[in-house]
Formats: structure tokens, sequence, C-alpha cells
């Protein structure tokens, strides 16, 4: 009949739907993690506290946002079936205008859980965001530049390009690498999803990420913030060893370039031709600082931000043509001779 | 039980054929509001085809088919295009051909101030678009952050075309938006309190007042932006003691009530379709509009979720991710609200109202992955990656678009006076809702295994090949979809069934008049006692405002 | 369309919610929204401008501003306010002369404001060196009563237009609802033009 109008609650049948929904979505939960488990570079696979920490915020919002997903989806789906119109039945079904108590119901359910979302939120930021930075903590000087990066140890005397490396903690000593962030140019962001959340390089400004981890390895991250042409490839790794390793590494770092007499032709290109404006070779009269120190190239494994493996043939196609390699990027092709190219990359790959 | 009023047959009057002239000079709001939505489509085609270029760049690892600068115009044009030049002109032209029907009104409050804000779109679209032929489409991304825009790193017109180009158009919207208030507020029909406007009315109001707060703004800042860049002012220049984080704040100060300036008249759409097709009335009038009114007003607090990871203070983290949690709650009334209508109802599965089904699906999903993003160390590593670019195309897609192709199915008989093809409409919803979620799902995966957005290539090691290419799969699917749409809108235009004034049994004024309707719209300036006229008079023995 | 007769029928009281607001007609409202509209860009504008006060390593600051010409512009906007009110409210009662009159004076005022800042932008420009790519603070000022001026130039227009509709003779009743609109916004632009003097040569200075 038309215009029937139950008065207050709509009759809503209570059924206990709570453990199938809590099972599926563990379900949808391991779905996620074996989807993770393919790939390294992904924010499961976390080897540093930060990142821990924001995994399992990861799963525990999955876990809510799952459930919500199976409640509603479920009973969007329930209605669909049991209410559609029946063959032959034109008649109008009753008219529902609506139901306080239904409706206060459900305004508190979902405010109780963004409350207790918004607590572990809360914890959650207290804990990575530190603010002070512990004294025995290693610091280095980050400068993002339109497409690569600068390393700076204030503390060691080093300076790098695009693979940073550090040193491995254990129990007792957590060694915590704290970044300072600076930009010379555009907003960049530095991010390592295995090591720690993003966070933006802004010029005008010095932003402050740590990470730490006890575990060895090689660790690939990128820009993550809109910077232009080659965003795409200001790829970052960074470098994590032994403590004994990392001070090997340093000290070599530290050390100016090597000199050695059977490259002097090279060298001499080096200096002559426009590279000493931009690149810095300690030791020598080239001390740009607009573009990767070259001090110890040879000591790094990629070239160009992680675009090319750094084998001689790679860096010699990069001398030749850095514009075919990474279009767009700020180091200009030369036109050099094929005899100007083999020496000059003999005098670079004397760079150790 | 009287479901039918006798509706005198409408004879076939069909007004003689107008000239292209008359369209164009036209200040009716019926035909601005469907050439706002003619155009949007063209405009939809263009951001449409450049995303399919880039997921064809995206196929693989490494893959060489665009050059990188070409990939960053077209993610660029493509959101601009989206947001700027589909999404919110489809809506403000639905609102433009519905308001006056629905509050029982014979036209906009300012007919001429209406057109103008049609051609100030149109002359914004085309002038960003011009761009092309000048040397480059602006490669900045659609919230063209500082100091990338300036002139020492973007140089050439392209990014005082995107400013001038949105300037433009925002002015038309701006000047839109004061319409709709002033129509909204003075023009209703007698009777129709506040309490009694159609929901998507109610909707469309908030919409607008949010237009008139969020585009001054963004207007301001665009003009330091050009200042900056023409007379050498150092707002957005850091190196000149500028800011780069003024321009976020500012930008995103406009850019998240902009989103939901995006999503609110579809809300509105869903909330007329839905009741009607579950052939009951809506649950809970009061909550949903209150819970519309409540979004506004969170929303112009919570802009700062788009920058936790620009290393603000944690409190200010910790404040904005409070307030966008906030916002789950209103729009989960709504949702529910819907479900319940459904609920007890006698669900009629025509194509308007499963696009809405779908919406409710989709959008679903869109808000959760929102929810997530909230928390703020969450962000920390889901910002700028796949895993937004899903989100927003969840709620951007799965909600603003297919609650435009719900209105566009439900309201076309009313400005054709035909129905569309049913047959065809199904087919256009499940291609959507398959090529959608192909698309678009698997970019939560890529985004959380590493893959960030705007990026013209990856790394195989990323080991993401997979799911970009379901993603590009989707689009094809996709495009499948648009074209059984255009198929069916030409079809149906041509040799569409007659659909008669009211071919859905509905209950809102705009069904009373003819369709499409006369340039007066109504005759009679109809008096209302209740939120379903129409109802009223179709059960005279048991009308609604016995119970409201 | 009977059935709109139909429903008008049976509504309780026909045309009794129409103008629901009282004496607020289409043109007030769509007013009112518009200036709030404005209100938000400005606010936009003098955020921007406090944001970066005292952030120049170089270049004029405040200082040089010099406040008490600012104050005879300002009072010579505060009077126009009142004589534009006049010219709208005469225009209402139909007494069209003293309208035109009304107008006129308020342009003659707006003249007035228009000089006193030529007079203060020229000082500032020749003798302070201030342009709007010398500093943060030269940027941010400029653009601020840029806009500022900007809207007082709009509003001379809307006079200049009413001036011509007096003087072709056909001012009358019907211009009212327009000349209340001017009247409006020339207060909406008064009252920045206020606002600009107390935050700018006033607190922060
Ligand atoms: C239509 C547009 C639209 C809508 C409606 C939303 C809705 C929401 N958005 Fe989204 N968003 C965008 C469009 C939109 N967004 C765009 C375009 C961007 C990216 C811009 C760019 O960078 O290019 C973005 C980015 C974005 C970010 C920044 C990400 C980043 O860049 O790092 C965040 C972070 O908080 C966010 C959050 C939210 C939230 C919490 C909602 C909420 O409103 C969602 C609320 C809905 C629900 C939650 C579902 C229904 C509710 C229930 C069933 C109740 C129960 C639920 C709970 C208790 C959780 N959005
Ligand atoms: C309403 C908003 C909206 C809509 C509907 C869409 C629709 C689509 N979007 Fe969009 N998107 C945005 C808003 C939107 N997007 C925004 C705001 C951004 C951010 C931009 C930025 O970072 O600055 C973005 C970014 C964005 C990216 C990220 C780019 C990057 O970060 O590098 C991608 C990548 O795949 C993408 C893909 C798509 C696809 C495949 C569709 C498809 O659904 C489109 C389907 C439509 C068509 C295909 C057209 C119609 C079809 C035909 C006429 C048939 C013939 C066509 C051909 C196949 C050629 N979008
Ligand atoms: C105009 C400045 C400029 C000049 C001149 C210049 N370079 Fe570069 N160079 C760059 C920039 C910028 C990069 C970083 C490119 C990137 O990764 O985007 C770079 C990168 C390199 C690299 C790779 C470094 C690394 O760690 O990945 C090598 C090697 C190199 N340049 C060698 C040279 C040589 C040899 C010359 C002279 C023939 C030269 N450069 C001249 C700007 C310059
Ligand atoms: Cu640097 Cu992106
Ligand atoms: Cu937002």
């Amino acid at each position: 009949m038309t215009g029937q109008r139950p008065k207050g609650l709509i009759p809503v049948q209570a059924k206990r739907h709570g453990r199938g929904i809590l099972l599926l979505a563990f379900g949808l939960l391991f779905f996620a993690s074996s989807v993770f488990a393919a790939g390294e570079t992904n924010i499961v696979q976390t080897v540093s506290p930060p990142a821990d920490s924001i995994k399992f915020l990861f799963y525990l919002l999955l876990a809510v946002v799952g459930a919500i997903f199976l409640i509603v989806e479920g009973a969007l789906i329930y209605c669909m079936v049991r209410f559609r119109k029946r063959e032959g039945d034109e008649s109008e079904p009753p008219q529902i205008y609506g139901s306080k108590p239904v409706e206060i119901a459900w305004t508190v359910a979902p405010a109780l859980i963004v409350f207790v979302l918004f607590l572990v939120v809360l914890r959650s930021i207290v804990q990575i965001r530190k603010v002070d930075v512990p004294e025995d903590a290693l610091r280095v000087v980050v400068t993002g530049h339109q497409w690569w990066w600068e390393f700076h140890y204030p503390e060691l005397g080093v300076t790098t390009a695009n693979e940073l490396h550090v040193p491995i903690g254990d129990d007792e000593n957590e060694r915590a690498v704290f970044l300072d962030l600076q930009s010379v140019d555009v907003i960049h962001s530095f991010w390592v999803p295995q090591l720690s959340g993003k966070m933006d390089v802004v010029p005008g400004r010095t932003n402050l990420l740590w990470f730490a981890t006890k575990q060895p390895g090689l660790y690939r991250g990128q820009c993550a913030e809109y910077c232009g042409t080659q965003h795409a490839n200001m790829l970052l790794r960074v470098v994590a060893e032994s403590p004994e390793e990392f001070e090997r590494w340093a000290a070599q770092q530290a050390k100016p370039a090597v000199d050695d007499p059977k490259v002097a032709a090279g060298r001499q290109l080096f200096m002559s031709l426009a590279c000493m404006n931009c690149h810095t070779i300690k030791g020598t009269p080239a001390n740009g600082t607009f573009a990767p120190d070259l001090t110890h190239l040879m000591s790094r494994q990629t070239l160009a931000s992680g675009m090319v493996e750094n084998n001689p043939k790679n860096l010699r196609d990069w001398v030749d043509n850095p514009q075919s390699i990474k279009p767009g990027c700020l180091m200009p092709s030369f036109q050099l001779s094929s005899k100007q190219l083999d020496d000059l990359v003999a005098y670079l790959e004397t760079l150790h | 039980m009287a479901t039918t009023v006798a509706v005198p047959e409408m004879t076939d009057k069909s007004p003689r054929r107008s000239s292209l002239l008359e369209w164009v000079t036209t200040v009716d709001h019926k035909r601005i509001g469907i050439m706002y939505l003619l155009a949007a489509l063209f405009f939809l085609v263009c951001a449409g085809t450049e995303a399919a270029l880039m997921r064809i760049q995206l196929w693989k690892a490494r893959f060489d088919f665009l050059e990188p600068d070409t990939f960053n115009q077209l993610f660029t044009m493509h959101g601009t295009t989206m947001v700027f030049f589909v999404g919110m002109p489809i809506l403000v032209g639905f609102g433009n051909f519905l308001v006056p029907l629905m509050i029982g009104a014979r036209d906009m409050a300012f007919p001429r101030m209406n057109a103008f804000g049609l051609w100030m779109f149109i002359l914004g679209g085309l002038l960003t678009y011009y761009s092309f032929l000048q040397g480059g489409a602006p490669d900045v991304g659609w919230f063209a952050y500082a100091p990338l825009t300036s002139a020492t790193f973007s140089r050439g017109m392209s990014t005082d075309y995107w400013i001038l180009g949105l300037m433009t158009s925002g002015l038309g919207t701006l000047s839109g938006g004061i319409n709709f208030i002033a129509t909204i507020l003075t023009m209703r029909a007698p009777g129709m309190t506040f309490g009694r406007m159609p929901l998507f009315i109610w909707m469309m109001l908030v919409d607008a007042v949010l237009i008139v707060i969020a585009f001054p703004p963004l207007t301001a800042a665009q003009t330091m932006l050009l200042l900056d860049r023409q007379l050498g002012a150092h707002f957005f220049d850091p190196q000149q003691g500028g800011s780069a984080v003024l321009w976020q704040h500012l930008f995103w100060f406009f850019g998240h009530p902009e989103v939901y300036i995006l999503i609110l008249p579809a809300f509105g759409m869903i909330s007329e379709i839905i009741p009607v097709f579950a052939r009951k009335v809506i649950f809970g009038y009061e909550s949903v509009a209150a819970a519309t009114v409540l979004i506004a007003f969170i929303a112009c607090g919570v802009w700062a979720h788009h920058m936790f990871a620009l290393g603000l203070s944690r409190t200010i983290d910790i404040f904005f991710s409070g307030s966008t949690f906030l916002i789950a709650i209103p729009t989960g009334i709504k949702m529910f609200n819907w479900i319940a209508t459904l609920y007890g109802g006698k669900i009629r599965f025509q194509t308007p109202m499963i696009f809405c089904l779908g919406f409710l699906a989709m959008f679903l999903i869109g808000g959760l992955s929102g929810v997530m993003l909230a928390a703020v160390p969450f962000d920390w590593q889901a910002s700028d990656t796949y895993f937004v670019v899903a989100h927003f195309h969840y709620v951007l897609f799965g909600g603003t678009l297919f609650g435009i192709f719900g209105g566009f199915y439900y309201w076309f008989p009313k400005m054709s006076g035909r129905l569309m093809n049913e047959t065809l409409g199904k087919w256009n919803f499940w291609l959507l809702m398959i090529g959608f979620n192909l698309t678009f799902f698997p970019m939560h995966i890529s985004g959380l295994m590493g893959m960030p957005r705007r990026i013209y290539t990856y790394d195989p090691e990323l080991g993401v090949d997979i799911w970009n290419q379901l993603s590009t799969i989707g689009v094809l699917v996709q495009a499948a979809a648009f074209i059984v749409f255009a198929v069916n809108l030409i079809g149906s235009l041509r040799s569409g069934e007659r659909s008669g004034d009211d071919p859905w049994d509905a209950w809102t004024l705009e069904w009373l008049t003819t369709s499409p309707p006369p340039a007066y719209n109504f005759e009679v300036i109809p008096a209302v006692r209740s939120r379903r006229p129409l109802w009223d008079l179709k059960h005279p023995e048991d009308p609604d405002w016995e119970h409201e | 369309m009977n059935h709109a007769a139909a429903l008008s029928a049976h509504a309780e009281s026909p045309h009794h919610d129409q103008h629901a607001l009282g004496g607020w007609t289409p043109l007030k409202v769509g007013m009112a929204s518009f200036l709030f509209s404005e209100a938000a860009l400005f606010a936009t504008l003098i955020v921007a401008y406090l944001k970066f006060l005292g952030q120049d390593d170089g270049g004029p600051t405040p200082e040089v501003l010099n406040v008490g010409r600012e104050l005879v512009a300002v009072i010579l906007l505060l009077v126009s306010s009142i004589t534009v009110q006049f010219a709208s409210r005469d225009l209402a009662r139909g007494r069209c002369t003293s309208c035109t009159v009304g107008v006129i004076l308020t342009f003659i005022l707006t003249v007035g404001f228009l000089i006193v800042t030529g007079l203060e932008w020229r000082e500032l420009i020749a003798v302070d060196g201030l342009t709007i790519n010398r500093n943060l603070f030269g940027s941010s000022f400029y653009t601020l009563f840029g806009f500022h001026l900007g809207h007082v130039l709009a509003g001379c227009v809307m006079l200049l237009i009413m001036m011509g509709i007096a003087f072709s003779g056909s001012l009358n009743a019907r211009s009212s609802p327009g000349m209340e609109a001017i009247a409006w916004y020339w207060h909406f632009v008064n009252g920045v033009s206020v606002t600009l003097f107390l935050v700018v040569y006033v607190i922060t200075r």
C-alpha cells in the first residue's frame, strides 16, 4: 500500500556478521602483503624504525578501512539484491523518512573510529618526527639539485653525489642518520621507502629526516616531488654498510683526487673545457658547485643519479652526449672529438 | 494508488530547429546549461586523450614513446582540464539547467551574467589550449608549485597561459556561483522553504558558497605569480626571501574546497536519483542537508593535508590530520542515508540508477583511501605516489563522473524529450566500471611499491610493470565505454524513444513541465507544500506534507 | 500546466515564499555574494602582506610610508561614502537632481583620493626607490594597494556611467536598485581602504 509509514526504527535485522568480516579483512591484508613481497622498493619491506612504524600504521589502517569497506559494500549489495523491484509489482514501498536513533548511531560509530585512528596517528607522528638530534648521530646535508642529489658529511669533510653511504647500527648503538634537507633550486622530495617516509626538500628552508638500520644493503629511492623535466630520473641509492666499511669509505672519500701523470692530457682537457666551472675535483682548480663532485667518481655505482651503470662505455657516452642519455638534463653536450673523449674519459677513470 | 496523473499528451509541437546564432546569443538557462555540457564533453575528449597518451608511455619500464617534456605537459593539461574544464563546467551546466526548473523559477537571477560565465569558461579553456600552438603547453603540474613556475625555471609563456586561462574561466565560475546563490535564495516557488528544497538544490547552494570562498584566493595567488613572472615581484621566489610554502597554502586553500566543489553537485544528483528509482523518499533529508553544510565548513579547514610531506610543524600536521579525519563523519552520514534509502525500497535498475549504485560502491573506495592518507605518517609514504593518484581518481571518476553519467541518463529526457537507449546504457556502465577499476585499482599497489607520480618513465627494478600494464589496458576499456556513450547520446538525440514529461515517475518540479521545457519553464509558477510536490500530486490521498 | 495550478491550489498560501528573504532582491543577494568574494580576495592579499612583513634583507621598509597623507586619502574616501549614500537614498525617493549632485560630489572626492594616492606613490617610487620588484615589501605593498586602486577605478567607471545616465536625462527611479548596488560596492571599497590603512599604516608599521 502506498503511504505506509512505520513509525520509529527501521526494521534492521541484526545478524552476526562480525567474524566473517574480520576474516575477510585479514584475507585482504594477506593479499596485500603477498603482492608487496614481489618488489623490494616498497613500504612494507622496511628496515628502519620510522618505516617500521608506518608499516604498522598501514596495516592497522588497512584492517580498519577494509572492515568498513566490507560492511558498507555488503550492506549495499544486500539492499540491491533484497530490495530489487519484483516482476509485476507496481505498488510503492512504504515511505520511511528517517530515524533519529539509527542516524545517531551511524554518526557516533565513525566518530569513535576516527578518534581512535587520530590517537594512533598522534603517537606515530611524535615517534617519527624527531626534533632533537642525538649527539652521536651521523649528520648529512642533503642538497637537491635539478636532477641529482648532493650529499655532504660536514663532520667527515666528504662530499659526494647520488649515493648515500651510511653505517649500520646494532642493538647497543642505533647509529641514527639525520639528514638536513636543502634545495638550491626547486622543491624536491627525499624518499627511500624502506627507510622512512618522504620529506620535501624545499628552497629557503631546512627540513630534518632521520632513519637508522641494522641491515646492510642497498636501498633505492627517488625524488618524489615533481621538479621539472627529469624528475623521473632523479633516483637515489642508500648504501648501508658495516661501520668498518663505512669508515674506510669515508676516509677514502675525504682524500683529494688521485693525480695520475699518465692521464695528464685528459686532466688538462677537463680544466680547459668548461667542465671545471660546474664540477669539483678536489686537489685541482676545478671547484664548481653546480654539478656533482667528481673527485671520487669511480667509487659510485651509477652515473647521472642512477640513470645508467657506471662503466667505461656509459661514461664515455655520457661525456659525449649527456642529452641522449638524460634528455633535458643540465649538462650540455660539448661536441668533442673522439681523441678528446678518450683522454677525458681516461682521466675520469682514474678518479677512484 | 494513483501513481500516474492523467498527463495531457504533449503534442509534437517540436519547436522549429533553432539556428546556431540563437544558441550562441542565448541567455536561456537551459540552453546555457546544455552548452556547458557540450563544451565540457569536448574538453573531456581532450583530457582523456592526454591520459591515454600518458598511459601508453607508462606501458613498460623505460618505454620510449614520449619525450619527458611532452609527458610533463600532458599530465599538467590532463589534470587542469579535468578539474577546470570538464568537472566544474559539467556540474555548473547541470546546475544551470536544473536549478530554475527544480525551484520553480523562470530563469536564473542574472541571465546575462549566466551567458557571460559560459563564455568566460570557454575562452579560458581555449586560451589554455592555445599554449600548445605557442611553443608548448604548461608543464608545471595542475597545482603549479613554486618556484618551478618562476621565470627562472619556467621559461617561455606556457605558465602565463596557465595563469590567464584559469583566471578567465575562474571569473566565469565565480559569476556562476554568485548567480546560483542569488537564484536559490530569492527565486524559489511559493511554499518552497529551505526545508523543502530538493537536495540537489541544497548541494548547489553550498557548492556555490564554496566557489565564492575558494576562487578569489586562487585569483589572488595567480596574480601574485603573474607579477613575479612579468614584473619581477618576489612573492614566491625563495632566492629573494619569497616563500614557496605560501604558494602551497594559498593554492590548497583553494584546492581542497575545489575537490568538494567537484563532488557536492554529484552528491546532489544521486540524492535525487536514488530515491526515485528506489521508489522511496530520501532517508534523513535533514541530516543529508546538514551533513553537506558541515562538509563545506570542514573543507575550508583541511587544506594542509596536501602538505604533510612539506615539513610543516608537528602541531600543524596533527591539526590538519584531525580536521581531515572529521570529514569522514558527515560523508559517512550521507553514504549511510543513501543506502538506507535503498533499504525497504523497490529498486528499479535502470541506467541512471546503476550509475548511482556504481557511485556508492566506488566513491567508498576513494573515500577510504582518503582517510588512510589523512593519517599523516602513512601519507609520508603514500604522498606523491600513485596511491594518491588512485585515491583521487576513485573520488573524481568513481564519484563525480559516475554521478554525472547518472545525471546524463536521468535528465537527458528532460533536455531533449527523448530517452536514452537502455541497452547501450548498460554496456556503457559495465565497460566503464570494468575499465575504471582495471585502470585505477592497480595504482594503489604500484604506488605503495614505490612508484612516484608524475614520472615519465620508471626503473625496471621497481617491479611495477605489470600493474602499469593493467592500468593501460583499462584505458582501452574505458575508451570503449566512452564511445558507447557517444553513440548512445547522438543516436538517442536523433531517434530515441519519446519520453513524455515524466518518464521516471519522479517527484521534483522539473518533471512537471514539458520535455524539453518551454523557454519560460512554467506557465503557472507552481506552489509547493512539501519536498516532493509531484508525489503530493500523484498521491492526493497520502501527501508528503502530512509526514515531514 | 494544470498540474502547476493544481499544486498552487492546495498550497497553504500561494505566493508566500517567493521573496522569502524580506527585502533581499536577487540583485542585493548577488551583490552581497560578490562583495563576500571580494573580501576573500583582499583577505588573501593581506595575509601575503603580513607574511612578508620584515622579511627583507634590504630596500625600503614600511617606515617610509607617509601616515598623514594616507589618512587624508582615507578620509576623502570615507566622506565619499556618505555622499554616495545620500545619492542612493535620494534616487530611491525620486529626487533625481540631488542624486546627480551626490554622484558628482562622490566622483570629485574620489579624484581627490586618486591625486593624494598618486602623490604618495610618486614619492615612494621617486624618493624612496620602492618599486614592485625592489623587495618583498614593494611586491606585497603595491599588489595590495594596487588591487584596491583597481577597485576604486572600477567604482569611478560606475559613477561615470551614472553621470552619463543623469546628463542624458534618463535618470529615474528605475535606476535606483543599480544605484543602491553601486553604493554598496562603494562602501565595501572604502571599508577595505580603512582596513588597509589600519593594517599597513597603523598597526604593523
Ligand atoms: C572529488 C574529489 C575528492 C574528494 C571527495 C576527496 C575526499 C577526501 N580526500 Fe582527497 N584528494 C582529491 C580529491 C578528493 N578527495 C584530489 C584531486 C587529491 C590530489 C590532489 C593532487 O595532489 O593532485 C586528493 C588528495 C588527498 C590527500 C593528500 C594526499 C597527498 O597528496 O599526499 C588527502 C590527505 O589527507 C586526502 C584526503 C581525503 C579525505 C579524508 C577525503 C574524505 O572526504 C573522504 C570521506 C569519505 C569516506 C571516508 C567514505 C564514506 C564514509 C563512511 C562509510 C563512514 C565510515 C568511515 C570511516 C570511519 C573512516 N585527499
Ligand atoms: C575529473 C577528473 C579526472 C578524470 C575523469 C581523470 C581520468 C583519467 N585519468 Fe587522471 N588525473 C586527474 C583528474 C582526472 N583524471 C588529475 C587532477 C590529475 C593530476 C594531474 C597532475 O599531477 O598535475 C590526474 C593524473 C593522472 C595520472 C597521473 C599522471 C602522473 O602523475 O604522471 C594518470 C596516469 O595514468 C591519469 C590517468 C587517467 C585516465 C587513464 C583517465 C581516464 O579515465 C580517461 C578516460 C577518458 C577518455 C579515454 C576520453 C574519452 C574517450 C574517447 C573519446 C575515445 C577515444 C580516445 C582514445 C583512447 C585516444 N590521470
Ligand atoms: C653547465 C654545467 C656543466 C658542465 C660545463 C659540465 N657538466 Fe658534467 N654534469 C653537470 C650536471 C648538472 C650533471 C648532473 C646531471 C644529472 O644527473 O642530472 C653532470 C654530471 C656529470 C657526470 C656524472 C656524475 C655522476 O656522479 O653521476 C660526469 C661524469 C660529468 N658530468 C662529466 C663532465 C665533463 C667531463 C665535463 C666537461 C667536458 C662536464 N661534465 C661539464 C653539469 C655540467
Ligand atoms: Cu627532484 Cu623530483
Ligand atoms: Cu584535499
